[in-house]
C-alpha cells in the first residue's frame, strides 16, 4: 500500500468510525485536538476498529506515542503484514 | 394473605418519618411528557392505542426465539430519533437501549414542557430515573463477544453502556443539567419510585423542578431463559392471546420495553413560565414486605397504598381508578388482594385497569407509562380497558376490573407497582385544576 493510499484509507476509516467529516485533517494534525470529542474511550475503540480493518494488532504501549495522524499512519504501516496481498 | 411476615396497615407517620421533617408543602405539577412504547412514541398515539385496544405484542424479531416456549414480545422502536444527534451522538449509539430510550423520552418531555434550554436552568433541578433490568442485553452481547473474539476485543464502552446510572448520567450530560441525578434500581417499581422521590424533593423545597421517569429494555435471550426458568412468561403463541392481566386464564407475562419521563415542577414556577399543566402529583409512598424473593404480600402493599393516599390528602373513596401492574403472572392475584384490602374492604370501589395487555411488562417503565395513560384519562375523561381480560380471577369477580373502556369522571388516579424483593411504590396523581391551561393547548 503506497504512502498516500494508506493515509487516504486511514482518513476514510476514521471518518466512518466517527461518522463525521474529517477531510480537514492533515498529516500533522494532532488527533487529540483536531478531532472534536476524541476522548480516551474513542481512541481505544478506534484502535480496535483499525485492528479489524487492517488485520493488525495494536500494542497497548504504542497508543500513548501516537500523537499526530502521521504517527498513526506510520504505526499502522509498521504493523501491516509484509505481504501486500494480505492487506 | 395473612402469612407471617406480612405487616398490618400502619399510618403514614409510622412509615414515612421523612415527611415530618419537610418544612414546605408545595404543589407539584406535571408540565411535560415524553415516552417510548411498543404502541407509539407520542403520548397521543400511545393513548389512542390504549383507547382502541391496540396491542404492541408480536413475534420476537431481535433474536431467534425458537428455543424458547415464549416467542412473543412487545418491542419498541426509536423511529431513528435517537441515537445520532447531539454532541454525545457517538456515545449514544453505543449505549444499551434503556439509556437510549431514557434519552429519547427525556428530550420529548423537555420539549413538551418548553424547557428548550434545560442546561441554562437553575441547578435546583434534578434527574430521577428508575431502572430495573438495565443493561442485561448489552452484558450478554459483551460476554458472547469475549468468548468468540477474546477479552481484548471487548468494547471500551461495555461498562459505561450497561451500568444502571448511565440513563440518568447521559440525560444529564446531553441536556447539560447541573443538579443532582438519582438512579433508583427498584426493579419494576423503580420508575414509580423515581416519580415519587422527585415529587417529594420538589414538594419539600429541596428542588424546584425535575425530570423523572423509568426506562427498561430486557429483550435478550438471557432474560427469556431467566424468566422462563421462573415460569414467568406466557407460552401462548398468538399475539392477540397474551398477556391476560387479572384473567383467570392468565399464564404469564409478555416482556415489553420502553420509557416514560415527565417534567415535574413547583406550581408557581410552572405558572410563571406560562406552560400548560397536564396534571398534579399529590401523594407517594414506597414500602417493603414480601412473602419471598418474588411473592408479594397484600398487607404490606396495601399499607403502602394507604400511605400514598393519605400523603395525597385523600381518602380511599376519592381514588377513581387504579392503574395496577397486572403483568398476567400469578402475582396478579396478590395485587387484586392488595386492592381489595386497601379499598374494597374499606368501602371504596375504584375501577382497576392495567396497560400491560397493550404493551407487555416494561419493568421500571411500567409505573411511568401508567402515569402517561392516567394523564390522558384525565384529559379525555375515559378509562382504558385491560386488554386481554375476559373473566377476572376467581374470588375477585366483585372488583371493578375494566374489561372494556368506559367514560368516567376521572379526578384522581393511583399508580401501583411492585418489584421483586418485596418492594412496592405508589403514586397518586390528579387532574389539573379548572383554571389551568387546557391539555390540548
Amino acid at each position: 500500500m503506497g504512502d498516500n493510499d494508506l493515509y487516504q484509507s486511514l482518513l476514510k476509516h476514521i471518518g466512518e468510525f466517527l461518522d463525521t467529516d474529517v477531510s480537514h485533517l492533515k498529516p500533522e494534525s494532532h488527533l487529540a485536538t483536531a478531532v472534536a470529542g476524541l476522548d480516551s474511550l474513542k481512541v481505544f475503540e478506534l484502535m480496535l476498529y483499525l485492528e479489524d480493518v487492517y488485520g493488525i494488532t495494536v500494542d497497548e504501549s504504542a497508543i500513548e506515542s501516537i500523537d499526530t495522524l502521521r504517527d498513526l499512519e506510520a504505526y499502522v504501516r509498521s504493523r501491516l503484514p509484509t505481504d501486500p496481498a494480505a492487506v | 394473605m395473612s402469612e407471617a411476615g406480612c405487616l398490618r396497615i400502619r399510618r403514614r407517620s409510622e412509615v414515612e418519618p421523612r415527611r415530618a421533617t419537610q418544612s414546605m408543602n408545595r404543589e407539584v405539577v406535571i408540565t411535560g411528557i415524553g415516552l417510548v412504547s411498543p404502541i407509539g412514541n407520542e403520548p397521543d398515539l400511545f393513548w389512542e392505542g390504549m383507547r382502541d385496544g391496540r396491542s404492541g405484542v408480536g413475534p420476537v424479531t431481535r433474536f431467534d426465539a425458537t428455543r424458547f416456549s415464549c416467542r412473543l414480545v412487545a418491542e419498541a422502536s426509536l423511529d431513528n430519533r435517537v441515537p445520532g444527534t447531539g454532541r454525545y451522538a457517538h456515545e449514544i449509539r453505543r449505549m444499551a437501549r434503556f439509556v437510549q430510550y431514557a434519552l429519547a423520552a427525556s428530550r420529548s418531555a423537555l420539549s413538551d414542557s418548553k424547557l428548550t434550554d434545560a442546561g441554562g436552568e437553575t441547578p435546583r433541578g434534578g434527574v430521577f430515573v428508575g431502572v430495573g433490568v438495565g443493561g442485561l442485553p448489552h452484558i450478554e452481547q459483551g460476554v458472547l463477544r469475549q468468548e468468540t473474539r477474546g477479552p481484548r476485543k471487548t468494547s471500551p464502552y461495555l461498562i459505561p453502556a450497561t451500568i444502571s446510572n448511565m440513563a440518568a448520567g447521559l440525560v444529564s450530560l446531553d441536556l447539560r443539567l447541573s443538579g443532582p441525578q438519582m438512579t433508583l434500581a427498584g426493579a419494576c417499581a423503580g420508575g414509580t419510585q423515581a416519580l415519587g422521590e422527585a415529587f417529594w424533593a420538589i414538594r419539600g423545597g429541596r428542588l424546584d423542578w425535575a425530570l423523572a421517569g423509568g426506562t427498561d429494555s430486557a429483550l435478550t435471550p438471557l432474560a427469556f431463559s431467566g424468566f422462563e426458568a421462573m415460569r414467568a412468561l406466557s407460552a401462548r403463541s398468538a399475539p392477540e392471546a397474551a398477556p391476560r392481566p387479572f384473567d383467570r386464564e392468565r399464564d404469564g407475562m409478555i416482556i415489553g420495553e420502553g420509557a416514560a419521563f415527565f417534567v415535574l415542577e413547583e406550581r408557581e414556577r410552572a405558572e410563571a413560565r406560562g406552560v400548560r399543566v397536564r396534571g398534579i402529583i399529590r401523594g407517594y409512598a414506597t414500602v417493603s414486605g414480601g412473602q419471598s424473593l418474588v411473592r408479594g404480600c397484600p398487607e404490606s402493599a396495601a399499607r403502602g397504598i394507604a400511605a400514598a393516599v393519605e400523603d395525597a390528602g385523600l381518602g380511599p373513596g376519592q381514588v377513581d381508578v387504579i392503574f395496577a401492574q397486572g403483568t398476567g403472572m400469578a402475582s396478579d392475584e396478590v395485587e387484586l388482594a392488595t386492592i381489595k384490602a386497601a379499598f374494597y374492604d374499606r368501602g371504596a370501589h375504584p375501577a382497576i385497569t392495567s396497560i400491560e395487555g397493550h404493551i407487555g411488562h416494561t419493568f421500571a417503565a411500567s409505573g411511568p407509562l401508567s402515569m402517561a395513560a392516567a394523564l390522558r384519562a384525565f384529559q379525555h375523561q375515559e378509562l382504558p380497558a385491560t386488554l386481554g381480560l375476559e373473566a377476572v380471577a376467581p374470588g375477585y369477580e366483585d372488583l371493578d376490573v375494566l374489561a372494556k373502556r368506559r367514560p368516567a369522571r376521572v379526578k384522581n388516579c393511583l399508580i401501583h407497582t411492585h418489584g421483586f424483593g418485596g418492594l412496592y411504590a405508589t403514586v397518586v396523581c390528579s387532574e389539573a385544576r379548572d383554571g389551568d391551561a387546557p391539555m390540548g393547548a
